[in-house]
């Protein structure tokens, strides 16, 4: 009685699978086929006259860049009148060089911004291009006891300046000068960009 | 025959499942098609004619610049390598630059006082630029606010030879895309432009600004051709070279000066207008052909 009962149950399952089988097996075919023949034909893309599969025009365009790219460079060299390696590299390096005149009113507009009292004397500057070291000497004068501060102040204004990437701060003095009052000298470093 | 019909039956459903298995692939396949296209479809098909009609110009310019090339007689090369960076140390040429530059200074009254010049000790110093041997001399002056302006400017210009030397190479970059723009021939005039040398170019700056005028249609590429000269070195070259120290050096045959470069400089207040001024300075000779 049970094994009639299974092999009923199980006739019954092998003919619901049949349509599904022949279903998803009918499904896979098609697809397949839309995928091998069909797909490829309707997403190709005519650009400029010429049709081409989506990867095609992917590498077309790569290979478009990296030939103007080649073009460029082409064109570019011969339109300098020395193409010497050394020589461009050479011009090249200097003209990176900060320029000492530019570096000094920048320092004299970052004191004036401070205060008409204040006297900001520069000493001396002195600039290493090579190293991108700025280092100055001066006096900080005529502001009475609150030297100091003012220098303080003048430095934050100094490292504020664009090309400035950083700053040595000096030693905070202020003295006492029978002719000159107080004052504060300083010298600092300055790193440039 | 039970076992039979139960393995029958499970082959189909694992065959059912297999195929349900490849059609959600495919499905997915064609999604991820589909989606590709939309996304990239109109950015290509922008691009695409755009980078096409680039490429067609720059090939344009690329075939008038070698025609150019194949016209032209004059070696800024030469020149470079025999008086701007040359093989051997040249002495003669390096002290008489700086000597103009003395004289001139004292005729203005800018300069009051100048050590001499002392060579230091080369062998040691690495170079900033390969292929270059670098050659360092210390000199101090005593000098106005003008006249320190006029020796930095002196060694800015110190190794220069063409309008090209005074651009930086964004600046050119920037001159070379307005020109796309321009039309492909006015590479030609924008090229001869370039390569004037910068002592010629000064005696007779109006008539090459007249010429570049008539050279492009577009005021765009004017605007932005000035502008560029505008921010570069060449304005103050330019005036350097209109001036009597411009003139000493077309007289003396110094022309185009030695390379020099500053090393280290300090400039110190002295009394009044005066700056003491000490200089390390870099000259430099080719270490290969």
């Amino acid at each position: 009685m049970s094994d009639t009962y299974t092999n009923i149950q199980l006739q019954s399952a092998k003919t619901a699978v049949s349509p599904l089988l022949l279903f998803s097996g009918v499904l896979a075919l098609l697809l397949l086929i839309s995928e091998v023949v069909w797909l490829p034909r309707m997403t190709r893309i005519e650009v400029g006259g010429v049709e081409r599969s989506l990867p095609e025009l992917e590498a077309y365009r790569m290979d478009l860049q990296a030939r103007i790219m080649q073009a460029e460079d082409e064109r570019d060299a011969f339109l300098l009148p020395v193409r010497d390696v050394s020589f461009l590299q050479a011009i090249a390096w200097k003209q990176a060089q900060e320029d000492l005149v530019s570096l000094e009113e920048s320092l004299r507009r970052a004191a004036t911004k401070l205060t008409d009292l204040a006297e900001m004397v520069f000493a001396s500057i002195e600039l290493r291009p090579a190293d991108k070291q700025l280092v100055v000497k001066g006096d900080v004068r005529g502001v009475g006891p609150g030297s100091m501060t003012m220098l303080a102040q003048f430095l934050e204004e100094v490292k504020g300046l664009p090309n400035v990437a950083s700053l040595t701060p000096p030693s905070f003095v202020r003295v006492d000068d029978p002719t000159i009052g107080f004052h504060s000298p300083f010298i600092f470093t300055v790193t440039l960009r | 025959m039970m076992i039979r019909q139960f393995l029958s039956a499970s082959r189909a459903t694992l065959f059912s499942l297999g195929c349900l298995l490849v059609v959600a692939m495919l499905v997915m396949s064609h999604a991820r098609t589909i989606g590709g296209l939309r996304a990239n479809v109109i950015p290509l098909s922008a691009d695409i004619p755009a980078l096409e009609q680039r490429l067609e110009v720059l090939f344009e310019q690329l075939k008038l610049t070698e025609m150019q090339q194949a016209l032209r007689t004059s070696t800024p090369e030469e020149r470079m390598r025999v008086y701007i960076l040359p093989r051997e140390l040249d002495l003669d040429r390096l002290v008489a630059s700086v000597e103009t530059l003395e004289n001139a200074l004292r005729a203005t009254q800018n300069l009051r006082a100048m050590s001499r010049i002392e060579f230091l000790e080369a062998a040691t110093l690495p170079s900033p630029v390969e292929g270059l041997q670098v050659h360092p001399f210390h000199v101090r002056l005593s000098v106005t606010k003008e006249g320190l302006v006029t020796l930095l400017r002196f060694i800015d210009l110190a190794g220069s030879l063409t309008i090209s030397d005074t651009l930086s190479d964004k600046a050119r970059e920037r001159l070379l895309q307005a020109s796309e723009a321009e039309s492909p021939s006015s590479i030609v005039a924008l090229e001869q432009f370039l390569r004037t040398d910068l002592l010629v170019y000064a005696k007779d700056a109006k008539s090459y600004a007249e010429r570049l005028k008539q050279s492009f249609s577009s005021e765009q590429f004017l605007a932005i051709l000035d502008g560029t000269l505008q921010s570069s070195l060449l304005p103050e070259f330019v005036e350097l070279l209109q001036s009597d120290l411009g003139a000493s050096i077309a007289s003396r045959n110094l022309w185009p000066l030695p390379f020099l470069s500053i090393s280290s400089i300090r400039v110190t207040q002295a009394e009044s207008e005066w700056r003491d001024v000490e200089l390390e300075v870099w000259t430099f000779t080719r270490t290969e052909e």
